[in-house]
């Protein structure tokens, strides 16, 4: 769905109320799939439309550092999108855990600096 | 009336007859007089006894601590659990005796449920008996101990163990992470402590940390081959919930001494591998004990002086950080040979060392939660 110019991928909608592990290998509804089967699909989406990604991270259980770091770090380190541009390109909504939000944005940036 | 045979064979006949039912009637005299001597002073309930407790003759007998409350006397529980494990490797039946047994808590009955699973799942007998304590006996029939007593297991990647008991406490083991069995728990807890359905997201991403930490570190040589082990016990009076995660693995330190040395081959790409010149590098002088390596890995100083990454929000910390923001209460820590009481900042070494990381915490009305 799009609202103006922004492409919004909800969590507990589209993906899972029980976020889980980081790979898939450790359990169901890990990061990497999130990553490999939504969030990639829903950049290019959003970068077709030149439209910027607003992840919606509220309604869920709860989620593992691993989830996050797995599914935003790994954008850098496995997709090769750039810290920089993922800066232009994301937006993220988290009102219940405020604080995820700039976790996440520390995750881009460690995986920009080791990659 | 009775013929009498005067002939000489039958007169022989009848005395050696007579000499070898004498014979008999001496040795029966003899095990009687025996037999009654040593239940003088017995009742027919303990010669039942003595015969149930001659079946276990041929199994090693270990006596449980007075206080089996893991929190608050863990040396005694660990040193009792390290007893039991000492027959796990040469496949010794084990026989814990609980009769002594005063008081109990939350965290030492998972450990002896996981403990017990350990031998029942590789066919090793293992059996014990009631504590004397009513309330600490409750605790142990409702945990459904005494149930699985008796049943027989295969190695399965995972197990629900229950009582029969109405109030009985439920116990799951899984070997991966399993986000929607820990949203369960919580949802149930929530409905306990506020009277209806919460979510609380600081637990339920402690309890993801602490699968995954068992998944992917309590084996050395190969992730996701041991079990996590999670007890929640309602309190309906009080309104709390509390919460027991334990796996019997390699604990944090053993983990991170692997590391140290790259022992694993897993571990030779890993970041943590070589800390030890990081941490002197960061403060001077090698760690003063494992005490102080876990609070320095709880604040998150540890991750950062080792792979420069910032800590927040990541496996230990992330925990020790949402006990921080009322997400959860009264986090204790039992690891190899140190125990943690986060409420109270205590951090202590243990001459004992309890193989494995246990978690206990509680959920409360005044912690955070998202209706």
């Amino acid at each position: 769905m799009s609202v103006s110019n922004r492409t919004i991928l909800s969590v507990a909608s589209e993906f899972s109320v029980t976020p889980g592990p980081r790979f898939r290998t450790e359990g169901r509804f890990s990061g990497e799939e999130f990553r490999e089967d939504f969030l990639v699909g829903k950049i290019q989406v959003a970068t077709k439309k030149k439209d910027r990604l607003l992840v919606d991270l509220d309604g869920t259980a709860g989620y593992a550092t691993s989830f996050l770091e797995e599914a935003f770090g790994g954008l850098v380190r496995k997709e090769g999108i750039n810290s920089e541009s993922l800066q232009k390109m994301l937006e993220f909504k988290s009102e219940e855990e405020p604080y995820l939000i700039d976790d996440i944005w520390t995750y881009i940036k460690d995986a920009g600096a080791f990659k | 009336m009775k013929r009498i045979s005067r002939r000489k064979w039958h007169k022989r006949v009848q005395l050696s007859r007579e000499r070898k039912y004498a014979k008999r009637r001496r040795s029966y005299q003899r095990w009687r007089k025996q037999k009654n001597r040593l239940s003088q002073g017995t009742t027919a309930f303990g010669d039942r006894r003595a015969d149930w407790l001659g079946r276990f003759a041929r199994y090693a007998h270990v006596q449980a601590p007075n206080r089996l409350e893991i929190v608050e006397s863990t040396e005694k529980v660990v040193h009792f659990i390290n007893q039991i494990e000492s027959n796990l490797a040469s496949g010794t039946p084990v026989f814990v005796d609980l009769s002594g047994v005063k008081s109990i808590d939350y965290g030492a009955v998972i450990v002896l449920l996981s403990t017990m699973m350990e031998f029942k799942t590789r066919g090793i007998p293992f059996n014990g008996n009631f504590p004397k304590d009513t309330l600490a006996c409750a605790l142990l029939i409702y945990s459904g101990f005494f149930d699985s007593l008796e049943r027989t297991f295969t190695k399965k990647e995972q197990y629900d163990i229950h009582s029969r008991e109405p109030q009985g406490i439920f116990t799951h083991a899984r070997m991966r992470v399993n986000s929607r069995l820990s949203a369960d728990l919580i949802e149930a807890a929530s409905i306990t402590v506020w009277g209806e359905p919460r979510r609380c997201q600081g637990v339920q991403s402690a309890m993801l940390e602490l699968m995954l930490n068992t998944n992917n570190h309590a084996d050395l040589d190969s992730p996701g081959k041991k079990h996590w082990w999670v007890s929640v016990f309602h309190d309906t009076e009080k309104k709390v919930v509390r919460f027991a995660f334990v796996d019997l693995g390699v604990g944090v330190f053993k983990s991170l001494e692997s590391k140290r040395m790259g022992i694993a081959s897993r571990n030779l790409k890993d970041k943590w591998t070589g800390w030890l010149p990081k941490w002197v590098r960061l403060f001077g002088a090698e760690p003063d004990g494992n005490a102080q390596i876990l609070e320095k890995m709880l604040t998150g100083e540890l991750r950062k002086s080792v792979t420069g990454e910032d800590h927040r929000g990541r496996g230990l910390p992330g925990i020790a950080e949402r006990a921080g923001r009322n997400q959860f209460s009264n986090l204790h820590i039992v690891t190899n040979n140190v125990r943690c009481s986060l409420e109270d900042n205590s951090f202590s070494t243990m001459k004992a060392n309890f193989s494995g990381t246990l978690f206990v915490w509680e959920l409360n009305k005044n912690n955070v939660s998202i209706q």
